[in-house]
């Protein structure tokens, strides 16, 4: 099923899914759901920022994979093509939200703040501390490059793997992940720990 | 896998939310939604394209009549005088035919 094997890999299972898609079946598109939906939520909101928005683009990447899933030829593995349709969804999403910062340039370009300073203080686990500031600095990133981030570091895909759901070569992949992590070196510092 | 990454371990370490429960119900409430806006939308047209053709009628309905005309009595007098002949004096015409004759029995006898 689509949440345990790699996004490249073939799967039979997801094949015969997305066939079943494609002819119409409900209960498949369940079965889809439950598959995938953890994966495409985790990379929403690394994506996103934000849990609402998150679920809202998985709902309507779902949506897109239902009403597109009859131009699949099989030709990539349905997992692939699946994660493909809803990673543009996820990014139209997160257009969408950047139109909106052009409006109201205070709103959502600031790191996120923690609520609770007296919490922050309190918080000493140094590990928590770190994926803190990394979650903020990966907020400054451009949405590909946190979802190209997230699908490299934290799913532990390959570059090849990621390029097929991308839609980019391996070469540009690992440029722009390189420059991802100077980036992130910008944002926290030269002499942070985490690069 | 990047197991040993400092970036893959801080960021597996960071709390990403659960994936929230009634998600497959809510991609089936969009799916139908968006199902019944494809219907009401054809259900517009259709409407539309019905009340074009109905108020356009192309199989024609009541040909054009005339516009009604205005009887006037007309008095018998000036009936007569509208529809006599015109005045042509006799004599004249049979003057004009004798000198069409002799034009051309002078032209003929010039030719000969």
């Amino acid at each position: 099923m689509g949440s345990n094997g790699a996004i490249g890999g073939a799967s039979r299972v997801d094949d015969d899914l997305l066939r079943r898609c494609q002819a119409g079946d409900d209960a498949a598109l369940g079965e889809l759901i439950c598959g995938f939906q953890d994966r495409l939520f985790r990379l929403a909101v690394r994506v996103l920022g934000d849990p609402a928005r998150a679920e809202d683009a998985v709902a309507d990447a779902f949506v897109a994979v239902w009403s597109r899933c009859r131009s699949w030829r099989g030709d990539a593995a349905a997992a692939t093509w699946i994660c493909r349709v809803a990673y543009r969804v996820v990014l139209d999403h997160a257009r969408e939200r950047r139109r909106w910062w052009r409006i109201f340039p205070s709103a959502g370009r600031e790191p996120p703040v923690p609520a609770d300073p007296a919490a922050e203080l309190a918080n000493r686990d140094r590990q928590e501390h770190l994926a803190r500031r990394l979650a903020e600095a990966l907020a400054t990133l451009p949405p590909e490059d946190r979802a190209l981030v997230h699908l490299h570091y934290y799913e532990g895909q390959s570059l090849a793997e990621i390029a097929a759901v991308l839609g980019a070569s391996r070469d540009a992949l690992k440029m722009r992940l390189s420059r991802a992590r100077g980036r992130l070196r910008e944002v926290l510092g030269d002499g942070d720990e985490l690069l | 896998m990047n197991s040993s990454d400092p970036v893959a371990d801080a960021l597996r370490s960071g709390p990403i939310p659960p994936t929230p429960a009634n998600l497959a119900g809510e991609v089936r409430r969009r799916l139908r939604r968006r199902a019944l806006r494809q219907r009401g939308l054809v259900a517009v047209l259709v409407a539309a394209v019905v009340a074009a053709v109905l108020l356009w009628r192309p199989w024609g309905g009541s040909p054009v009549a005339p516009p009604d005309l205005a009887v006037v009595e007309i008095p018998a007098e000036e009936i007569e005088v509208l529809f006599a002949p015109p005045p042509i004096d006799p004599l004249a015409i049979l003057t004009r035919q004798d000198r069409s004759t002799m034009l051309a029995l002078s032209r003929l006898e010039e030719a000969k």
